[in-house]
Formats: structure tokens, C-alpha cells, sequence
């Protein structure tokens, strides 16, 4: 190993001490709305030399001197050839240019690059909104959680849901970044949609395995999602008008070349149809949903550039005056990037996030109370990149988060409340930090790796009272033996980990790739929720003295290969190992209960399985098959009698297909279909009586499963011709959900069979039965999009 | 609970939005029914609601009848000396004292401990419980109380106590209208969980509307924390829904060993008689 690592460093000192090299640098930006490029490619065709720009366009490549022909590449854009005599560092600023001349023709050439087998990451996909916009979805609301839980590897939590899984992962488990700020509920409408506007989003990574060092707290996944910048050369506005929801997007300079906004507003009007609706209930209720989007970009200097980027969003719900249910996210997040010199690139980031739920009710003076909680984060990130040469980089740097978690708070409200004071359950506090440093080593054309340390510290923070609890046997109701306080801003009890970070790839052929990664993880934080859906009541609770930091360990190997025809394939294993999950046990209290961590059980966790990906991006048919097949376990003292069981999120198969054809330039169809085996669930294993009541005798914990989830759904996109001297581009969709009308269960409940009695009035029969309830089928919708 | 209602009326509102395409059929599940298990009921008391033991056993889940065991051997026993042997009644389908003024001989006296045995098909089934002391009664009348939102006008019941000092007691009550029982279909259950202070003086104001000069009475039972936690699993699961708002199904233990379900309860009880005025 030793060895090994002074290969390493002996490679990287000869390229230090024997050419004189100077480095090209820049950024690179869209000519027609001058938004920085991410993944755009500098290359040195006819050598090995090519670097791809971050996240905020910037690019640096270090060269020995000499005469150079640079080539300027990224998807859907023309090339820029420049030729350069380098004997001193160079600046090269560049504009592509989206040829619009036929669209597809351009997105495969310049694709090709992309596609390549060696740029291509292992656990890592990129979704650009253009592929997203082309998938069918329910209503016809894009939506890019959705077509997220297409891909290889990822897992919907089921219909009518935004949680996600993935490699058998619980839903608290992704870290999901809107402009690096965490969002801590992704769901509007209990997740029948996700809080992210496809307008307003420039494109996304998810990564399963493999998170850069940069990146820490969850254990399974990254989705770093970006917000569009805003054009700095014109004023621009895109739009639709949907069967659920409308949306505006408005984006323009505000110092030409120099300074941008965009503001992006959606709200659904569901509500509307309300009065329509049979029930009572119904009729006088309040249902709707609201997100905003809004940054504004500032180029200080050729080394500066400022970011303000923010997210608002709420969901509401209540009925008449007697009940109102509030919940949301903001975000904030500041950016500052700087370049210190030709190769060290530093960005600077403070941000914002806070999730909170209220409800309020107020049935008669004695019932009227409001209740309150959420999660409160404040950050500051510091992250370098020292593009030291071609074939060396590094990325270093650390983060640290200050969190408020509020477990609940109820309030009355007036004077006639039987709470004659407020409950208020304490604030937990802690901090999050991180240190890191990684190195990205190319060995030759063949051989590249990349490694990188994590550090990351938690403090419990006090003002605090913790409790040391009891049990007469696992599983039991806790029972506090022992309470502790401490004092504001103490800290009284830390864990911290080392969180290694390794990825290799090796190019057999041009073609033929070979790539592993290892990476181990920690998460300090989970959420308290015990039903299959990810409540806005599900509150999140820390790492304390008695619930200690889930770790993972994961190791990936893949295989991938192209074929010229524009078919790019991969085969991708792994296996993940996991410590301290969490689960509930039976019957836990979780609902403002301050001792909530006497509910919890702890153990362990496994999951493995293996991913297949064939994707076409030549030709007029294009689209991706992805089938997974896995298998995701607990074993967890005091549930199921310490027997393994399955994890909710378990799914043997999960096949998804979609695939869009262009029939002519103005009418492109496009389908897809989903498989997935049957949801883990516990059913019935027989009844008793107590006192006369019926009762459920339970079999082992997820032993049965739901009948198999297929579904295909259909839609066209239609673009009419512009009109002359119009400036307005529109376009329609139209598309069926769930097109042959499917039965998928939804919930399966178990009951009494009702019936309706001679004089009209139903009644309970005592029977027992069991029913399925199925939500969409047929689901057709319409939206018309337009651009200005 | 509460909130787990909204949520529920929240999904029947997205439901009735959906309600086009959504739909709700009885299906009939492949169940793997297990062999049956023991259930005992038992209860005991310093009252004079009889000593009475029901057993029966678990049945398929789409079963309608329950199956009564009746060649079960049952004794209660105490720390305070007493045993007794109690036999199976044709008429009410219960086990009870073979004499039946026993209860009059042996009621449970507070802080004595009580143990039910059963023995049934070879296996042996016990549980404990001990006696708990009561919280006296203060003071208790009606307040006629004109309409408040969902309450209407009426006599309505409170109670003035001062809690006992120390953590973990339970109350359950029952409470009847002119000899009709209204807490028939659920359990009004208490404890100190959230009470910040040993001690304190509390208001329980009991949220039925009473007729001028109806008859009262209100039963006071001391219950320990481990029945009141199965009387409230068990109520959870009358109200489970199977929305994806429920918690997950789970067995609901109670304190009968040997793989027996059910509970054998001791309740000291406090008996008030007042009429609405």
C-alpha cells in the first residue's frame, strides 16, 4: 500500500519537477443567455489533455509550453476550435452558441463527448430538463423527482408519493440540494407532486454511491439540483398553463453581460374543483400549493461573481375556520466564487434552510390551540479546487451547519382554550462540520482515480434534557430512569467519523470501461415517522446520547460499454452495509413526545443488487431501459423477534422503460412503462376478541407483499409552426397516465363490511374484509407551454 | 391521533379529487392463517362487578366466530393470601368464582399483587398485577354550558383532583347516563405523562352534553401503565384506517405469558352517583 502511494506522489512530482508549464482558464458561458456551462469540455484533441468545467463554468488546464489547437465542447452546442501559442497563462473566456438548426443532429455530435465511456461516473447519472420534459407524468406536471425514480438503482416509494429509495435506502437518507441547501420536504400535496419547478431548474445530478467528499450527512444518495441563472443578454419569460397548476418563469439582465435574474412562480388551483366534489367536507375546504423560485447572479470582476438564490414554498389545507394545516420550505443561499489565480478556484457559501409545519385548530373556545415545529439550518460552506495540472486536482475544503430542531410547540389561542399555557417541547440544537480534501489523479489515458477523505464532527448542543430510559423487555414502552440537563451552548456530547471516498476507472478500449468505487458515509440526523408516507409532521431528531450516527459502507463495481449505433449500455453491483437504522417499535408515541427517543430501536441494515442501463441517443428513437434487481434487509432487535425482514423500501424488480419517437419535426410521441414488484407489507394473520372489540392478529413484519406495480402511459408533444414576426413560441402536451387503467394498490385496508339497512342508513355489519384502493388510472392531461 | 385524523381527511379530500380514476374494491388476500393462540380477558377488581376470566382462541382472519375455550383450569391468586378456583359458566360464557359472593370475601386491597393462572392443553398462561391506589375525588358537579362550536348546550360533567405526586398513573373511566353506559365503544384514559409538576391540580371536564336531571354516575378506575397502554393500542387499531397515514400494524401485547394474548386487568374503582342540575 505504501508503495502504492509513493507511485502515486512520485508520478506527480516528476510532472512538477521537470516541465514548464502554463495553465489556459476561463469560463464558459451560453452565448444566448450568457448562464454559465457545467460539464463543458476543454480539449487538446489528438492528446490526452481535457479537463470539464465546474458547476459555475469555470475551467483550468495546465500545459508544458507549446503550440496548442483547444477544442471547446458541450452538449447541444457548436464546437470552438482555437489555436494558441502557450508560453505564458491564458485566459480564454468562451460563448457557445445552441445550433438551432437542427436540434438532435447537434445533441448527438456534441454528445458524443460526453458519452464517452471514460467521462461517464460511476453511481453518478446527470439529467439535463430536456430529457425530463419528454417523460409522460401524472397530470402533466413535469416533475424531475419523478423521472428521478426511473433510473437504475432508485426505487419510488409508490403512486401519489415524491419519496424515493435509493439502493435500498430509507427516504431521510438523500441529501437533496437546491442550490446547495438542503430541502427538507420535497412533497406538495403529501406528495402527490415534488417542490421543485421544472422551469426553474437547470439540471440535476444523482449520485447512489461514490459522493464526492464535498458532500456528507446522508447515507444514500445526493441529488444536487441547480436553479437556472437567469439570461444576462435579454429579457425572457417561459410558461404553461397545466390542468392542475400554472407556472411563469421571467428571467433578463439587469447589467447587461454583467448581471441576471429569474424569478419563477407556480401555483396549483386543484382547489378550484373543490366545489365539484360529492362530500360535504370537501366543498368548504382549502387545498393548494405555492413554490417560488429566484436568483439574481452579479459578475463583480473577471475573478468575482455573486449568487443570491432563494426558494419559497407552502402548502396549504385546512377546512372552514375549524382547521388550517400549513407547511413549507425556504431556502436561501449566497454565493461567492473567486478565483485567486489561473488554478485555484474557492467558492463561498452561506446558506439558509428551514422547514416548519403548522396547524392550528379551532373548534370551539375550549378547543382552539395552533401547534408548531420544524428544522431551522444555517451553513457555511468553504470549498477550493487547485487544478494543479492535467492530470492532478484537488478539491479541499469544509462546511459547517448550525441546526435547530423544533420538536413542537402548541399554543392556545384566545382565552377560552382548556391548554391554560403553552406545551412547548425544547429546541435540540446541534452543529454539523466538515473537513475534507480529495485528489483526482489521471495515471494515463487508460487510468484515472480519484480519492478523498471526509471528517465530520456532530455536537449536541445544550440548553438540553436527556433522558436515560428503561425497558421490562425489547420493544417495551420506555420508561425515563434517569433525566440530564445541561446548559445554553454546551456542548454535551460530540461523534465524529472518517468518511473514506474512492472511485477508479479503467478504459479497456475506447469503448469498454471498467470502474469501482468505495465509500463510506455518516448520517447524524433522522426523521420520527412510522407511516409509509413522509408526513410534514414527521419531524427530524439528531444523533444524541442515546441514538448514535447511522454509518454506511458501500462498494460498487461497473461495467460499461458503447456501441457506435449511439447506444451507451452499463452494468453496475453493489452492496452496502449499514449501521445504527433506526426503526419504531410497535405502537410508538412520536407525537409531541419530548422522550421521543425512548420509541426507537436500533440495528442494522443491508442491501445489494445490480443495476442494467441501455440507453439510445442516436436516431429519431431515443429513451432508456433500466432494470434493478435487488434485495434490501433489517435486522433489528425487539422487531419481528430479531428475524431479518425486508425494508419497505424492497422491490426484487423494478424495470423501467421509456422511449420518445419524432415523427415529424412538429409531432414527437413518446411512452413509458414502469414493473416493479409489489410493495413489502405485513397482512393479517388471523383476529381475536377483547371486550367485544375486534382485533387484528398481525403476521411477521413486511412477510407478504403487494400485488406487482405495472402501469404505461402515453403522450405527444406538439409544436406548432412559430408565427411569423411572433415572437411567442408555443408548444402543447397532451398525455394519458396509467393508459390501460392498471389497478395498482394504492393501500390495502383492512375493515368491517358496511351495508345499507332498510331504512336507508348504512351500518356495520362486523364482517370482516379487506379492500383496495387504486388512484390513478387514465389520468389524461393537457398543458400548453410557451416561451418568449 | 388527532392529527393522524386530518391527515386521513386530508387523503379522503386528494381521494375525492382523484375520485375520477381512483378506485375501491374488496379483495380477498392470500393470508397465511397461523394455527391458534390462547386469549384471555381477566378482570378483577375491589368492586363488586364479579371475578370473571373469558378465554377463547385467535380464529382465521376473514372467520366470523370467535372459538370459547371451556375446559381451561383457572385460578387467582393473591399476595394477600387469597386463592381462588374459578369455573366455566355456560350462561356467560365466562370462567368465574365456584362461589359467587367469593368476591365479596376477597376483594383486591391496594398495594397487593394478584396472579392469574391458566392452564390450558398442557400450557401454563399467568400474568401479575398489583392493586393501585385511587386519586380521591375533590369535588364534582355539572355546569350547564351554552353551545360551544362543536359541543352543543347542555349539563356537561367536571371533575376537581389533585394528582398524585410521582409519575406513571393511570385513570380510565366509564361514565353512564340514566343507567345507559356512554363510554361504550371506547376508553377514556388518562396519565401523568405530561404533567410538568407532581401534584398538581386538575380539571377534567367530561365532554358529554347531560339533560337536566339525568342520572350520573361516573366510574373512577386506577389502572396500571401497562393497561392503559393496551387499552390504547388496542383503541389506535379500532381507528386504524389503513391509510398510508397509519402507523404500521403491530401486535398488541399485553401481559399474558407463554405466548397468551389478552390482559388480566386490576382496577380499583371509585363509584359517584349525582344527577345534572
Amino acid at each position: 500500500m505504501l508503495k502504492r502511494i509513493l507511485t502515486t506522489f512520485l508520478l506527480f512530482f516528476t510532472t512538477v519537477i521537470f516541465a514548464q508549464n502554463y495553465t489556459i482558464s476561463g469560463r464558459i458561458t451560453d452565448s444566448k443567455t450568457g448562464e454559465d456551462l457545467t460539464g463543458a469540455t476543454i480539449i487538446i484533441p489528438g492528446t490526452n489533455y481535457g479537463v470539464a468545467t465546474n458547476t459555475y463554468g469555470f475551467y483550468s488546464l495546465t500545459l508544458p509550453k507549446g503550440n496548442y489547437k483547444v477544442s471547446f465542447r458541450y452538449v447541444g452546442y457548436d464546437n470552438i476550435e482555437k489555436s494558441i501559442t502557450l508560453n505564458k497563462n491564458t485566459t480564454i473566456n468562451v460563448e457557445l452558441g445552441e445550433k438551432l438548426s437542427d436540434i438532435d443532429e447537434i445533441t448527438i455530435s456534441a454528445k458524443a463527448e460526453e458519452a464517452k465511456v471514460e467521462n461517464k461516473q460511476i453511481n453518478v447519472i446527470k439529467l439535463d430538463m430536456q430529457t425530463v420534459k419528454r417523460i409522460p407524468v401524472v397530470f402533466g406536471e413535469i416533475d424531475i423527482l419523478k423521472t428521478v425514480t426511473m433510473l437504475p438503482g432508485v426505487i419510488s416509494a409508490g403512486e401519489g408519493n415524491s419519496g424515493f429509495s435509493v439502493r435500498g435506502g430509507t427516504q431521510d437518507q438523500n441529501l437533496i440540494l437546491l442550490d446547495e441547501a438542503t430541502v427538507y420536504n420535497v412533497s406538495h400535496l403529501l406528495g402527490f407532486f415534488s417542490v421543485f419547478n421544472g422551469d426553474a431548474i437547470r439540471d440535476l445530478d444523482v449520485y447512489k454511491g461514490g459522493i464526492p467528499p464535498q458532500y456528507g450527512g446522508r447515507l444514500s444518495s445526493l441529488i444536487d439540483i441547480r436553479m437556472k441563472e437567469g439570461n444576462n443578454k435579454k429579457f425572457a419569460g417561459t410558461g404553461g398553463i397545466g390542468l392542475l397548476s400554472s407556472r411563469l418563469t421571467l428571467e433578463g439582465p439587469i447589467v447587461k453581460n454583467k448581471a441576471s435574474f429569474i424569478v419563477s412562480g407556480r401555483r396549483s388551483y386543484a382547489d378550484v374543483f373543490l366545489p365539484l366534489a360529492p362530500q360535504v367536507e370537501a366543498k368548504n375546504s382549502t387545498l393548494y400549493f405555492y413554490d417560488f423560485n429566484a436568483k439574481v447572479n452579479y459578475k463583480l470582476s473577471d475573478k468575482d461573481k455573486l449568487f443570491v438564490s432563494g426558494y419559497f414554498g407552502r402548502d396549504k389545507f385546512g377546512f372552514s375556520n375549524l382547521f388550517g394545516n400549513s407547511w413549507g420550505n425556504k431556502t436561501a443561499t449566497i454565493r461567492w466564487n473567486h478565483l485567486f489565480n489561473k488554478k485555484l478556484f474557492c467558492n463561498q457559501t452561506l446558506i439558509y434552510s428551514n422547514f416548519d409545519y403548522y396547524f392550528k385548530i379551532n373548534i370551539s373556545d375550549a378547543n382552539s390551540l395552533e401547534f408548531q415545529q420544524g428544522i431551522i439550518d444555517k451553513s457555511y460552506k468553504s470549498d477550493f479546487a487547485w487544478f494543479y495540472n492535467p492530470n492532478n486536482k484537488f478539491n479541499f475544503g469544509g462546511a459547517i451547519t448550525h441546526h435547530t430542531f423544533n420538536p413542537g410547540e402548541i399554543r392556545p389561542i384566545g382565552d377560552g382554550s382548556i391548554l391554560s399555557a403553552p406545551i412547548i417541547l425544547e429546541k435540540r440544537k446541534a452543529l454539523e462540520s466538515a473537513l475534507y480534501a480529495e485528489h483526482e489523479h489521471k495515471f494515463n489515458a487508460r487510468f484515472k482515480i480519484r480519492y478523498g477523505l471526509r471528517y465530520s464532527i456532530f455536537n449536541n448542543l445544550g440548553s438540553a434534557k436527556e433522558y436515560k430510559f428503561a425497558y421490562d423487555s425489547i420493544g417495551a414502552a420506555p420508561q425515563v430512569v434517569d433525566t440530564f440537563s445541561y446548559k445554553k451552548n454546551s456542548i454535551f456530547n460530540t461523534y465524529s467519523g472518517l468518511e473514506p471516498r474512492a472511485s477508479a476507472n479503467y478504459n479497456l478500449t475506447k469503448n469498454d470501461a471498467i470502474k469501482a468505487s468505495y465509500n463510506r458515509t455518516f448520517q447524524y440526523l433522522q426523521q420520527a415517522g412510522n407511516t409509509s408516507f413522509a408526513l410534514p409532521t414527521d419531524q427530524w431528531i439528531p444523533a444524541n446520547i442515546n441514538i448514535k450516527p447511522q454509518i454506511s459502507d458501500q462498494v460498487a463495481l461497473g461495467f460499461f460499454k458503447n456501441f457506435d449505433l449511439g447506444l451507451e449500455t452499463s452494468v453496475e453491483v453493489y452492496y452496502k452495509w449499514m449501521k445504527n437504522q433506526i426503526d419504531f417499535r410497535d405502537n410508538a408515541v412520536l407525537f409531541l413526545n419530548n422522550q421521543v427517543y425512548g420509541e426507537l430501536l436500533t440495528g442494522k441494515g443491508w442491501s445489494y443488487g445490480s443495476e442494467f442501463f441501455i440507453k439510445k441517443t442516436k436516431g429519431k428513437l431515443k429513451g432508456f431501459i433500466s432494470y434493478t434487481l435487488s434485495k434490501s434487509m433489517r435486522q433489528i432487535k425487539g422487531i419481528n423477534q430479531y428475524n431479518p425482514y425486508p425494508t419497505n423500501t424492497d422491490r426484487r424488480h423494478n424495470l423501467t422503460a421509456t422511449a420518445n419517437y419524432e415523427i415529424t419535426k412538429k409531432w414527437n410521441a413518446s411512452l413509458n412503462f414502469i414493473f416493479a414488484t409489489g410493495n413489502p407489507i405485513t397482512y393479517p394473520q388471523g383476529r381475536w376478541q377483547y371486550d367485544g372489540k375486534p382485533i387484528t392478529w398481525w403476521a411477521p413484519r413486511n412477510a407478504q407483499r403487494f400485488p406487482a406495480y405495472h402501469r404505461m402511459d402515453v403522450g405527444v408533444n406538439y409544436y406548432p409552426n412559430k408565427r411569423k414576426n411572433g415572437k411567442v413560441e408555443s408548444s402543447w402536451n397532451f398525455s394519458v397516465y396509467n393508459v390501460y387503467g392498471r389497478k395498482n394498490p394504492y393501500v390495502i385496508n383492512t375493515g368491517t363490511r358496511q351495508a345499507k339497512g332498510i331504512d336507508g342508513k348504512s351500518y356495520d355489519t362486523g364482517i370482516p374484509i379487506t379492500e383496495q384502493i387504486a388512484l390513478f388510472r387514465w389520468i389524461p392531461s393537457a398543458t400548453w407551454n410557451f416561451k418568449f | 391521533m388527532k392529527l393522524n385524523r386530518i391527515f386521513k381527511n386530508l387523503f379522503l379530500l386528494l381521494l375525492a379529487l382523484v375520485a375520477l380514476s381512483s378506485c375501491r374494491d374488496e379483495v380477498i388476500l392470500k393470508l397465511n392463517n397461523s394455527a391458534p393462540a390462547v386469549v384471555i380477558e381477566g378482570n378483577i377488581s375491589n368492586d363488586s362487578v364479579p371475578f370473571s376470566v373469558k378465554i377463547t382462541t385467535t380464529s382465521d382472519y376473514y372467520s366470523m366466530n370467535i372459538p370459547i375455550v371451556k375446559d381451561a383450569f383457572v385460578t387467582i391468586s393473591g399476595s394477600d393470601g387469597t386463592k381462588d378456583t374459578l369455573v366455566y359458566d355456560e350462561g356467560y360464557k365466562l370462567y368465574l368464582p365456584k362461589q359467587l359472593p367469593t368476591y365479596l370475601i376477597h376483594p383486591c386491597k391496594v398495594g397487593f399483587s394478584y396472579t392469574l393462572n391458566v392452564i390450558y392443553k398442557g400450557k401454563t398462561y399467568s400474568a401479575t398485577e398489583t392493586c393501585l391506589p385511587q386519586n380521591p375525588i375533590d369535588s364534582l358537579k355539572t355546569l350547564n354550558m351554552p353551545k360551544r362550536g362543536f359541543f352543543p348546550a347542555g349539563y356537561y360533567l367536571y371533575e376537581w383532583t389533585r394528582e398524585k405526586p410521582g409519575k406513571g398513573d393511570c385513570y380510565l373511566w366509564n361514565l353512564y347516563q340514566n343507567d345507559t353506559m356512554l363510554t361504550k365503544d371506547f376508553y377514556y384514559l388518562e396519565d401523568d405523562q405530561y404533567l410538568e409538576e407532581n401534584g398538581q391540580y386538575l380539571t377534567t371536564d367530561f365532554q358529554f352534553p347531560f339533560h337536566l336531571n339525568d342520572k350520573i354516575i361516573l366510574e373512577q378506575m386506577a389502572i396500571s401503565r401497562q393497561f392503559s397502554n393496551f387499552l390504547t393500542a388496542i383503541q389506535s387499531q379500532a381507528s386504524r384506517d389503513g391509510s398510508p397515514f397509519s402507523a404500521p400494524p403491530s401486535n398488541i401485547a399485553g401481559n399474558i405469558s407463554n405466548g397468551g394474548m389478552g390482559y388480566f386487568a386490576v382496577r380499583n374503582i371509585i363509584r359517584k352517583r349525582l344527577v345534572a342540575k
